[in-house]
């Protein structure tokens, strides 16, 4: 491991693993060169927060060396692209992913049509440790919603590094769903590409695990492009949640919204972190951030870094971030109206997350509704 | 250097845009040099020169041995990278660590005795330092104490006597060591320990000179104190040490204020100031920082890499920063709070502006310890020309901080396409009886004001603007009268057109 300055046991735990797996020659090398970078290191900016090496090292503490199926990918029945698997990402995530994922894992897949049901995103993960890297490219002008749930079935590490590339007025809607997991270290990152006029907009629902991360990394291609970011953490238990976003604005006229809320309960932990980064190029950007939380628990722990990077001056970029409790005024009202008390917490506690489901399509709204009531109805 | 007018975005107040162009350093009116005998201590920082210095203020072994300690320590530290600001690799051995003009000795004297240039030098400045001169102003004006400190030393402090009438005491460190050893002991560190960074602990090796100030029980400061930092000594740097005390109940207003020459080399100045606020005092510490920036190709000019913290360590105590930075080539500077005692509040008013090739990463951090704290923070940028303005700032409730209350609101404006401002908020909470609240939005404003304002006649825009202006002017209010000419300018100041 000659790149990085300190290694960790996490670091040389996984290097064993992935040297004794039984792969093929090309992934292999691609094991050989992530273990050469290494995890990001905990004193980078971006991972202060969130202990990747911890959580890895205590995952693998219990795993025992079998090996069963490779990990696969699937897009409700589409068939992926023939072409090599090429990606030009190097992040040490991304180049986990891929020492992790074999070639059934990593899929190119070409939209060229409307989609008015949502398709289905599954890699069908059958190993304690699984990875899987998603190349999507939608054609100009098509609409598609692809629905992605991330369940727990007992994998200690999953990285999925996902690729959306945009095509000039191509509207992608995407909808990812993290169930708990509390053993389980995920890391989700995704690279979104969007060309001019194009709309991304993206729903992500999670439920907190041992660490779970979600990274968006979302640059404009060109002029008047949108995207929206929304979502929710819903944390009990020891669950943790860590939201990351960087939103590059070089071209003119690009619109971002970005909306997130999370409720903590118990001892679960959330980290926010969110970037808009303008450069000089682009002029009449206008782009919004904003966190908003419920710290609900005397054991829970919020942070956020809602960061603006700016070198243009014809530009309008917001962020606001607040975090508070319960409206005491709201509860007493609910409950001179007949609510008991779980009751009306619990509708408060729906009503703010509610603002983030706005942009849900409406064939989504039920299936995630669903999902927070049940939550709501366990966690109280 | 100010970009040219027609690239000016016309969403910008031109009285802002003049504001601002007032303080490039074309138009910097401290920038001379003051041709005196200096004595040096030899380039480059060791052992022998931490021994030197404490010797040159004849210190006690315990002081030499704290300062030591630290040089140890900082041998082994690593300069922070984190904050957005690039220079160049600093040689610690190519500085003076020590500068004090010859004629100054060990320390300050009468005022008869003090080197006429030096005088002059304060003439030119602006500063009065005859306590007659004070006097002779305006009827009524409001006495202001004066501590001036020049390169490595502290040469005269005024009114002390009439302060002492009140218990207060108001002398430079130098002194402090010798006549309340005791105080000092008790107090230098305990806010910023020698291990705190690497620059407050390069400071505690080899700070020179600087001000204490102690306000005992009950007293209200009869007059404000200040401080007037002169670097002027090639090659030097400037270390000084900051320490005010402010026991129960009692009410002190500090100032500051800092320029130096023009010259085509950086200079380090690297300052720790710590203030500490017992049961129900209140400080108030003012800074108007405008040291050389540098010449418009972005040559010379200071670096400015301070720590600054006051200790709310007594229940309802309160400190206040405000400060105007306006110069300095390079700014690392973050005045905070830490709000130990319940019932404390800590508040923190800034403008920042930043013209030609300056970069500034300022900010603050409340970190909120007591029960029923409070913290307020505002802060304005503006970036002109080729420069880099950053707010950082942390807001940190513990887990026992039982309703901890915090705003947060951060504006920032560019004037012409080549410059940058940047916003870098850390949050943390750990308690669920905190309300934090943290935005950098001019539209986000009082919805009760605006409906006011409407209801007087003013559209929606009108008094959005009204508000988002009388914002700014607020900040510069909270200057003391005293700086109220310095900042003259910058009350053309407004924050319309603002990116984020």
């Amino acid at each position: 491991m000659t790149g990085i300055a300190h290694i960790s046991a996490a670091d040389t735990k996984l290097a064993e693993v992935l040297l004794s797996l039984d792969v093929d020659k090309v992934q292999r090398q691609r094991v050989v060169e992530f273990i050469d970078v290494g995890l990001p290191s905990p004193h980078a900016e971006n991972w202060r927060w969130s202990d990747l090496h911890r959580a890895v090292d205590k995952g693998l503490d219990d795993f025992p060396a079998t090996a069963g199926q490779k990990t696969s990918v699937e897009l409700s029945g589409i068939s992926p692209d023939k072409t090599t698997f090429n990606s030009s990402h190097t992040d040490p995530i991304t180049m986990l992913a891929g020492a992790l994922a074999a070639d059934t894992a990593r899929r190119s897949y070409s939209i060229e049509q409307n989609h008015s049901e949502p398709l289905v995103l599954q890699a069908i993960k059958q190993n304690q440790l699984c990875a899987s890297h998603v190349q999507i490219k939608i054609k100009s002008g098509c609409q598609v919603i692809i629905l992605e749930e991330i369940a727990d079935s007992g994998q200690i590490l999953a990285v999925d590094v996902r690729e959306f590339v945009l095509d000039p007025g191509a509207h992608l809607h995407r909808i990812l769903i993290c169930n708990k997991g509390l053993k389980q270290t995920r890391v989700q990152q995704s690279f979104v590409k969007v060309a001019e006029n194009g709309h991304y907009s993206q729903f992500i629902l999670d439920f907190g695990a041992e660490l779970s991360r979600i990274e968006t990394h979302l640059s404009y291609g060109g002029e008047n492009a949108k995207a929206t970011l929304s979502g929710a953490y819903l944390l009990t238990d020891t669950a943790r949640a860590d939201v990351t976003s960087v939103i590059h604005h070089p071209h003119l006229d690009c619109i971002t919204r970005q909306l997130h809320k999370g409720i903590v309960l118990d001892h679960g932990q959330a980290v926010f972190q969110g970037k808009f980064h303008v450069p000089a190029s682009g002029q009449q950007t206008d782009a919004k951030m904003g966190h908003h939380t419920l710290l609900l628990s005397d054991h829970g722990r919020v942070r956020a870094k809602p960061e603006l990077e700016i070198y243009a001056d014809d530009v309008l970029c917001a962020h606001g971030n607040t975090t508070g409790t319960l409206d005491e005024d709201a509860l007493f009202y609910m409950r001179q109206r007949g609510l008991c008390e779980a009751d009306a917490r619990a509708l408060l506690m729906r009503a703010f997350v509610a603002q983030t489901l706005e942009d849900l399509p409406q064939v989504m709204q039920e299936q995630v509704g669903d999902k927070i009531d049940t939550w709501l109805e366990q966690a109280l | 250097m100010m970009s040219d007018p027609a690239n000016v975005s016309d969403r910008l107040d031109p009285k802002t845009v003049q504001a601002t162009r007032d303080l490039e350093s074309d138009n910097y009116e401290h920038g001379f040099t003051t041709d005196i005998e200096t004595e040096y201590a030899p380039k480059g920082l060791s052992e022998d020169i931490v021994r030197f210095i404490s010797a040159k203020k004849q210190e006690p072994d315990w002081l030499l041995e704290y300062r030591l300690a630290a040089l140890k320590r900082w041998q082994n530290m690593t300069e922070p990278t984190w904050a957005m600001v690039d220079y160049p690799k600093i040689d610690y051995q190519d500085i003076y660590y020590y500068a004090a003009p010859k004629a100054a000795g060990s320390g300050p004297k009468s005022l008869d005795e003090v080197d006429p240039e030096i005088l002059a030098t304060y003439a030119k400045l602006g500063i009065p330092l005859r306590e007659q001169e004070v006097l002779a102003g305006v009827e009524g004006a409001p006495k202001v104490a004066v501590d001036a400190v020049f390169d490595s030393v502290s040469v005269v402090t005024t009114f002390r006597e009439e302060l002492a009438k009140s218990g207060v005491i108001f002398c430079s460190f130098s002194e402090a060591v010798h006549d309340y050893p005791d105080l000092v002991r008790k107090y230098l560190g305990s806010v910023v320990p020698p291990s705190d960074n690497f620059f407050a602990t390069l400071n505690t090796a080899v700070f020179s000179d600087g001000t204490f100030v102690y306000i005992p029980k009950g007293v209200r400061c009869p007059m404000e104190l200040s401080t007037y930092f002169r670097m002027n000594a090639e090659g030097s740097g400037q270390f000084e040490r900051t320490l005010i005390i402010a026991e129960a109940g009692s009410y002190v207003s500090y100032l500051e204020g800092c320029t130096a020459p023009m010259r085509d080399e950086n200079q380090l100045h690297a300052a720790v100031v710590e203030l500490v606020a017992l049961d129900d005092a209140e400080i108030k510490y003012s800074t108007v920082q405008n040291w050389w920036p540098g010449d418009k190709e972005g040559k010379g000019g200071v670096y400015n890499f301070v720590t600054k913290r006051g200790d709310c360590r007594g229940k309802n105590s309160h400190i206040s920063w405000t400060q105007v930075e306006t110069g300095s080539a390079v700014t690392w500077k973050y005045p905070s709070c830490i709000l130990r005692g319940d019932g404390s509040s800590g508040e923190f008013y800034s403008i920042a502006i930043t013209n030609g090739y300056q970069q500034a990463d300022t900010g603050t951090k409340m970190i909120h310890l007591g029960k029923n704290t409070n913290s307020r923070i505002i802060s304005k940028g503006i970036s002109a020309g080729h420069a880099q303005n950053t707010y950082r700032g942390q807001v940190y409730v513990h887990r026992k901080a039982e309703n901890a209350r915090n705003f947060t609101q951060c504006d920032s404006l560019l004037i012409g396409n080549n410059c940058g401002a940047h916003t870098v908020p850390y949050v943390d909470v750990a308690n669920p009886d905190a309300a934090l609240e943290h935005e950098a939005t001019t539209t986000k404003l009082s919805e009760d004001q605006l409906f006011y304002c409407q209801q007087r006649g003013l559209d929606l825009e009108e008094a959005t603007a009204l508000l988002v202006n009388g914002f700014a002017r607020e900040v510069m209010q909270k200057l003391p009268m005293e700086f109220a000419v310095e900042a003259q300018a910058l009350v053309a100041v407004s924050l319309e057109g603002s990116v984020g």
